[in-house]
């Protein structure tokens, strides 16, 4: 069905979705910016909460451009932040490599930082700076709060002032699904022996090990493997940069191989086409789907302004915040999770160094 | 990407420059809020107090809101309305009704879908009428009841919240609140910074208190830039939109041209009816499964003998319209629903 174009944009089922419309004809009445919602006026109302973010929230800097926060875990300086967003790809030498990156707490800069854990599922790294006394975020007793009830996380920052972004709590609180964040960076085909491979991602731990078109993968890290989802079951389990064995038949030679499975982002897989509410929402996160459960805010910030903590009026982090995901719906790790994922890979660092 | 989108915009800034002449001026006032007018628009900004009392008012006035709040489902999109009355009239925006005497399916908040039609429109303003038709009592919401632009009770620098299906009916999610500020107030649009994004089009503005003021139409690339149709512009089109009329040449929804519809067949005359000679592979005919060498025997239930009896019918027919057709197939005889396209 062709659809009737009424000059220049398409009057048609699929234009349900809004019209865009930058021009304004001459109106009668408008409200000066700054008591606009995202105004400065409004902003002053939340300066107890920016006051948290200040003391208890991080800013990280590229260079002169702040391009995510965190959340300030421990006096002596452990931060959670958003994982996907901390690294850069390196085509010619496929590297994966952490950003030159300045973390600022309150007034102070911290040059000297590590990355010592990620959790994938959730999208959370877990940063060290060496520090002494810093306030660590209040987490809310529950992330059970009604939708409607206001909610502040970092806006845009100087290196000497935190500032807040304000929203509400907006729709139920849920799973978002999407495709998993860690990829072996193929396409798969079932078949009789096994799972045929249909294509190979260029930069992918599969092109690395040498995989090719037309192997046909029987074993997947020591598991018989009779299908899709058997191979995708185990990479579930898996965190970037975990290496798996596969075997595989190749002119009826059976052979084996080690390969590394990396995060969806560096082996250059990654966004599905732009859809239409995409176009109209200007940048949104590297990773914004495939979380367990996300609370839904219609914080209206920059893909750059997530990481941080997600505070209610009482300045309680009821989240962190995860993704921007369309310029109306942004996404925030509940406040239970976070506090579990930042236990466990703090388990994991402990039995690591005995 | 972007390019396009500023390109379409362009376009659309144009229209909206000739279709909104003959502006209102209005004296920007600030009130007091209180029990009766609770839209905390006395202060310049707001303070911590406020705050609580914003949060207090939408929490309480969320459930009715969002329980008169419908998914609008046509063809393969969809878009949000409100219902108005017990009977189940929706307020919507034109282009999500897209026409009169369409067929729609409403989705309430918990699932539950109900047939209901498009009733008229208003194409230069983005307002119209849907009528559920399954007999029931459901849930409504209070309009703004202002016939005109300085009769409406919001005014500019007025808290609001907006509902809406974005992208789509997601049970798990439920339809999206977002909350903020009228910002700008014209005569026939109000401009808020509640954000929204496809498939919230056609959803309700509504003030603090609940009431309704505004429905859902468009929006720039800005996060600010949200445009509504306020109500008075639906009080004063109301009884023609109630009787089904088609207002006005703009560019929110197309009239239908009678006879610009296309099956997408040749046919030659046989003794049982016409007989397919060839079929467009992108038009109605061969999408509703219709092969060479069927024979049309029936079209809404008339009998075809001669091809003038089939071009009778499509005479009258316009692009959106059904088509019935009864077909032999062989030895069997089907019955097929066309959804009928544009030449």
């Amino acid at each position: 069905m062709k659809f009737p174009k009424v000059k220049g944009f398409a009057i048609s089922v699929l234009s349900v979705a809004l019209v865009s419309c930058s021009q304004i004809p001459a109106w009668s009445q408008s409200l000066p910016g700054e008591r606009r919602t995202s105004g400065k006026g409004v902003e002053a109302a939340f300066e107890a909460q920016r006051q948290v973010l200040q003391d208890s929230s991080a800013a990280i800097y590229e260079g002169r451009k702040p391009i995510l926060y965190g959340a300030i875990m421990s006096a002596d300086g452990y931060i959670l932040t958003k994982d996907s967003e901390l690294y850069n790809y390196d085509e010619k030498t496929k590297a994966k490599t952490a950003k030159e990156l300045m973390i600022i707490v309150d007034e102070h800069r911290y040059t000297d930082f590590k990355i010592v854990a990620r959790d994938v599922e959730w999208d959370l790294a877990l940063i060290k700076i060496e520090a002494k006394g810093l306030k660590p975020i209040k987490w809310a007793a529950s992330s059970e709060i009604a939708q409607g009830t206001w909610v502040v996380t970092n806006g845009s920052s100087s290196k000497a002032r935190r500032r807040v972004n304000i929203g509400i709590i907006s729709a139920n609180a849920r799973a978002i699904d999407g495709a998993l964040p860690v990829v072996m960076g193929v396409g798969l085909k079932k078949h009789k022996e096994g799972v045929m491979i249909e294509g190979v991602s260029a930069k992918s731990g599969a092109q690395e090990a040498g995989l090719k078109k037309g192997d046909i993968i029987f074993k997947f890290d020591g598991l018989e493997v009779k299908n899709r989802k058997a191979v995708l079951d185990v990479i579930r389990t898996k965190q970037p940069g975990d290496k798996v064995e596969v075997e595989f038949k190749r002119d009826d030679k059976s052979l084996k191989v080690e390969m590394e499975l990396k995060a969806r982002e560096e082996a250059g897989g990654g966004r599905k086409p732009k859809s239409r509410n995409d176009q109209m929402s200007g940048e949104f996160s590297n990773r914004r789907d495939s979380f367990p459960r996300v609370l839904q805010t219609d914080i209206g910030q920059n893909y750059r302004q997530t990481g941080g903590p997600l505070l209610n009026l009482a300045g309680e982090a009821v989240g962190l915040n995860i993704a921007r995901a369309t310029r109306a719906e942004s996404f925030a790790v509940p406040c239970e999770e976070v506090q579990q994922v930042f236990a466990e890979l703090l388990k994991g660092l402990n039995s690591a160094a005995e | 990407m972007r390019k396009r989108t500023q390109r379409n915009t362009n376009v659309l800034g144009r229209q909206l420059l000739v279709t909104t002449i003959g502006l209102v001026t209005l004296a920007v006032s600030s009130m007091t809020a209180s029990a009766e007018r609770p839209y905390f628009n006395d202060k310049k900004v707001p303070d911590a107090e406020d705050l609580m009392a914003i949060q207090k008012m939408l929490q309480k006035n969320l459930a009715q809101a969002r329980a008169a709040t419908v998914c609008i489902q046509l063809g393969g999109g969809s878009g949000t309305g409100v219902i108005v009355s017990e009977d189940g009239l929706v307020l919507t925006a034109a282009h999500v009704s897209s026409g009169v005497g369409k067929e729609l399916t409403i989705v309430m908040e918990d699932g539950t879908k109900h047939k209901a039609i498009s009733l008229g429109l208003h194409s230069e303003t983005d307002a119209a009428m849907v009528q559920i038709t399954d007999k029931g009592k459901y849930p409504f919401v209070k309009i703004d009841d202002g016939a005109t632009i300085d009769k409406s009770s919001t005014l500019l620098g007025d808290w609001v919240f907006s509902l809406g299906h974005s992208g789509g009916f997601d049970k798990d999610r439920g339809s999206v609140v977002r909350l903020g500020r009228l910002v700008r107030i014209a005569s026939n649009t109000i401009q808020s910074d509640c954000k929204l994004i496809g498939g919230d089009s056609g959803g309700p503005l509504f003030d603090m208190n609940g009431v309704l003021v505004g429905i859902h139409s468009r929006v720039g690339a800005v996060l600010d830039v949200n445009m509504h149709v306020p109500t008075h512009t639906f009080h004063a089109h109301w009884d023609a939109m109630k009787k089904n009329e088609f207002i006005g040449e703009g560019a929110f929804a197309k009239k239908p041209v009678m006879g610009n519809a296309f099956i997408g067949v040749a046919v030659e005359k046989v003794a049982e009816g016409l007989k397919v000679t060839d079929v467009d592979e992108e038009a109605a005919a061969a999408k509703a499964g219709i092969k060479i060498g069927d024979i049309i025997l029936t079209a809404d239930g008339k009998k075809i003998t001669e091809k003038a009896d089939l071009e009778m019918i499509m005479k009258k027919k316009s692009d959106g319209d059904d088509l019935a057709l009864e077909i032999l197939s062989g030895e069997e005889k089907t019955e097929l629903k066309l959804k009928l396209g544009a030449r």
